[in-house]
């Protein structure tokens, strides 16, 4: 696997297309806790997606499986469907 | 008896982070997660809204009991651990059973503090820390006229706004301090969420300590159900459905004798390893080295929990990780965004009732561990924003906040926070409310 460390591109593989519901997240931060390259909160304190393919993608689907509102929706980009929740 | 490589003890957000990450590392080793309480895991913090009627029950749960299949992982519910032989890695369950582990990983959480008066066992008196408890109160509210809350703080919020919401008329919040909420906030900031309270028709009186709760026999069943509320100063007062909301504690009287160090929670270093060999702890229960702040800390938050799960679960499998995270924790009370079960994914923002209220702590927020205290906001605007200042090592940081009715700060302080920045430039601005705090971070 290759660790590239540049911060300009993501060195992850992109597995999924997020995301996030802004009705139902309420800034609780476990996905930036978890995932901190793919998730930041933004200046209403509501989850925003920085990079779909910041973390690794089972990081995130960790992250989006920890969001205790369910606000996180995770597409597989492959098959094209939604694998989370 | 049965031998486990991975014993949880406790089914929520920390210990089943663990034990999935755990998994992930450890594709062949044996799993159990213990849990005191009859269900899946479920989101705790969800619990507001079911009790608002926002959400539906079954959207609480987050994982299906083909989640713990997938993942090997044995879940063992509504059962209590009773006592830990910690030389011979024995776990003794409230069903008899024992376990024989390899690892074992406290995550309890905490259970709520009951208060020692004549009466808190009637019926329509409630606690609320589960989802038993929301139910119990969502059967009883809508038969409810009068309540008192008893306490300040997110549990008494949670009281208020689901009291209000279930059309219960008159609703008395009692606290023992001097105002809403002392202890965790200052006086303005409790004046700014008390105004909040008040325009949605929930009253508050200080310095009122409840000496009793007197029954009256239920008309329905016969059994003795709560009618008023009698408080030291003599007063006395009417309630059909009453939320107790005094804080919560640790149990750490089941592993007595095992030689774990404890002191408010279970103490462990920064890798969430206890003083005892194979015995770690995360979550609320576990009071942490904190390398952000560096000292022992206890953050009971859903963020918290969920990181430290992070964590802990990889040191366990042998990967030695730090945690490393500084969490805030908000409430949303009255206003709550009307949660779409549709889920509809656009991006528009939902209508917020005015009279709502938000409030959300950052970090610690410790007058006696800051150097200084800034404030931003005044009562008359409905908005306060307090920031915790110290120097560490040499660097001016923000060290945590309190933030009331003003969400849009949280994001850049906890960024400020958990980044460690020096704001030594910044210090001087930070009581202008006009000073935008995304400088900070910039």
């Amino acid at each position: 696997m290759v660790n590239n460390q540049s911060s300009t591109q993501s060195n992850q593989t992109k597995k999924y297309r997020i995301k996030v519901d802004r009705n139902l997240c309420i800034g609780a931060a476990s996905c930036v806790a978890l995932a901190m390259k793919t998730f930041a909160l933004d200046s209403e304190n509501k989850a925003v997606v920085l990079d779909e393919a910041g973390d690794p993608p089972e990081s995130i689907k960790l992250a989006a499986e920890s969001c205790p509102t369910k606000a996180i929706i995770l597409e597989n980009i492959g098959t094209g469907e939604q694998e989370y929740p | 008896m049965k031998s486990v490589d991975l014993l949880v003890v406790g089914g929520s957000a920390a210990g089943t982070t663990a034990a999935e990450v755990f998994r992930s590392l450890k594709p062949q080793s044996s799993i159990t997660i213990v849990s005191d309480e009859p269900y899946e895991e479920y989101s705790r913090i969800l619990l507001s809204n079911y009790l608002r009627g926002e959400i539906a029950r079954d959207k609480l749960f987050l994982k299906k009991p083909s989640w713990y299949q997938e993942k090997n992982i044995e879940f063992v519910k509504g059962v209590k651990a009773d006592s830990l032989e910690s030389a011979s890695h024995r776990v003794k369950v409230s069903t008899g059973g024992e376990y024989q582990y390899g690892k074992l990983l406290i995550t309890t959480g905490g259970s709520v503090i009951r208060l020692p008066i004549t009466g808190d066992d009637l019926g329509n008196v409630f606690y609320l820390r589960t989802l038993d408890d929301a139910d119990a109160i969502l059967a009883q509210v809508v038969n409810s006229r009068q309540a008192v809350i008893i306490g300040g703080g997110f549990i008494s919020l949670d009281f208020a706004t689901c009291f209000r919401a279930n059309g219960v008329e008159d609703v008395l919040v009692l606290v023992i301090e001097d105002y809403y909420w002392q202890g965790k906030l200052d006086r303005d900031s409790s004046q700014v969420l008390q105004k909040t309270l008040e325009k949605n028709g929930v009253k508050v009186l200080t310095n009122e300590e409840v000496a009793e709760l007197r029954s009256s026999i239920s008309i329905r069943d016969r059994t003795p159900v709560v009618r008023e509320v009698v408080t030291k100063s003599g007063k006395t007062f009417e309630a059909d459905i009453v939320g107790i909301g005094v804080g919560i504690k640790t149990d750490l009287d089941w592993f007595k004798g095992s030689g774990i160090k404890v002191n408010r929670g279970i103490v462990t270093n920064e890798y969430l390893e206890t003083n005892v060999p194979d015995i770690y702890a995360a979550g609320d229960c576990a009071e942490f080295w904190d390398v952000i702040f560096k000292r022992q800390h206890i953050m009971g938050n859903w963020a918290n929990a969920t990181s430290q799960g992070l964590a802990v679960g990889k040191t366990i499998a042998g990967v030695r990780t730090v945690f490393e995270t500084a969490s805030s924790y908000s409430a949303d009370f009255f206003d709550r965004p009307r949660v779409d079960t549709s889920r509809s994914t656009g991006t528009a923002k939902s209508p917020r009732v005015e009279a709502g209220g938000h409030c959300s702590f950052i970090g610690v927020t410790d007058e006696s561990f800051a150097d200084e205290v800034v404030t931003r906001g005044t009562v008359a605007e409905g908005k306060m924003t307090r920031i915790f200042i110290k120097e560490i090592s040499g660097t001016t940081r923000i060290v945590g906040a309190t933030v009331i009715n003003n969400p849009a700060e949280v994001g850049p302080l906890t960024m400020a926070v958990k980044g460690k920045i020096d704001i030594s430039v910044h210090k001087g601005s930070l009581a202008d409310a006009n000073f935008d705090l995304k400088n900070l971070v910039s």
